[in-house]
């Protein structure tokens, strides 16, 4: 069962209009319970902001779009930065396991440039993990954003608030990630501004100089390159997106605007 | 996809006759307590209360009715089939 855009936007829209039925019905019901018959409003305010949503669902598109063009926002830019950002890591990686393969024709020097060089892979292999997960993430988002908003409307748009935080906090995370992570790498250089140079050094003869060099240089700055300045920026993302979630659906039981006032 | 919509679509069907059936209800229930014979304030209060509160339910159902279904109507005329024809409406 394949589901497109107008699919979901058309069970979104019934869905609330269920949900302001339901509203009405309670408000209706001749059973003098007030915490019962206090649901009926919420519910008709429910519906309509649901109907909103969904109508606002090409005007949020649009906006997002012309946000993202005003501040810069690059996709593309971004995916050769991360290409680069990749393809330095495996230089380096396969820059160490030669040198580990040289220095295997020395008997005895053999295992202990291994167990040298072996806690600088294992270090790589993990910052390159991270950074993947981020670049698995940003094509998730690039993607997927309208169907991640998509999926927010509709959480919102369900009977008795169920998925009114989840539905936010969807609508805030597309929103904010599709504006705000092709950023990314503005934010690293503009703090870290280049990677030193590896090629320089790799081939030193001294294997213990090319060691210093790599744990003292090269690892931290590529720990705070691929892993601790896009975890920063991901958790800046992270509670922007929370903001705006919390604009959006409100606190955990309330929503942006007095809903007894309709009556 | 059909299913999902048609699914919905009758339970917002059933909702609003149900609740059109309820007004009726409510409607009789009130005027009943409000016009009894007891010299009770608080009962006669109550039975006001629920008519109130009927007429007011009534008219959002009809107003959310008339508005859901000129949404539909309006996004069908516009070309887009995305919303399907209200139940309600």
């Amino acid at each position: 069962m394949k589901m497109n855009n107008a699919d979901l936007l058309a069970i979104s829209f019934l869905i609330s209009q269920l949900t302001y039925s339901i509203g009405a019905l309670i408000m209706m019901l001749p059973i003098p319970v007030s915490g019962l018959k206090k649901w009926g409003p919420k519910l008709i305010i429910d519906g309509i902001y649901g109907v909103i949503l969904v109508l606002s669902f090409s005007l949020i598109i649009t906006l997002v779009s012309l946000i993202g063009n005003y501040i810069g926002t690059n996709w593309s830019s971004f995916f050769k930065w991360q290409e680069f950002i990749t393809s330095e890591m495996i230089s380096l990686y396969l820059g160490i396991k030669t040198i580990i393969g040289i220095s295997s024709s020395v008997p005895y020097i053999s295992p202990i440039v291994s167990a040298l060089f072996f806690v600088i892979t294992s270090s790589l292999t993990l910052f390159l993990t991270f950074f993947r997960s981020v670049v698995a993430l940003s094509l998730i988002v690039y993607n997927s954003y309208s169907l991640l908003l998509l999926l927010g409307i509709l959480f919102i748009t369900l009977p008795f608030r169920i998925g009114r935080s989840v539905g936010a906090g969807l609508i805030g995370f597309s929103i904010i990630f599709y504006i705000g992570l092709p950023l990314m790498p503005y934010f690293v250089q503009s703090l870290y501004p280049e990677l030193p140079s590896i090629t320089q050094n790799i081939n030193s003869s001294n294997d213990t100089q090319v060691f210093i060099f790599f744990s003292n240089t090269i690892l931290p700055s590529f720990a705070v390159y691929t892993v601790f300045l896009p975890a920063t920026y991901l958790g800046i993302l992270l509670s922007l997106s929370y903001g705006v979630s919390r604009a959006i659906g409100g606190g955990f039981a309330s929503i942006p605007f007095p809903v007894g006032d309709i009556v | 996809m059909g299913d999902i919509i048609g699914f919905v679509n009758s339970i917002t069907k059933e909702i609003v006759t149900i609740t059109w059936a309820i007004f009726f209800l409510a409607w009789a229930i009130g005027w009943g307590i409000k016009g009894s014979p007891i010299p009770i304030f608080r009962v006669k209060r109550a039975g006001q209360n629920i008519l109130e509160d009927a007429i007011l339910a009534a008219f959002w159902l009809a107003m959310g009715a008339t508005v859901f279904g000129l949404i539909s109507y309006l996004v069908g005329q516009i070309g887009s089939n995305s919303i399907p024809p209200s139940p309600s409406g």
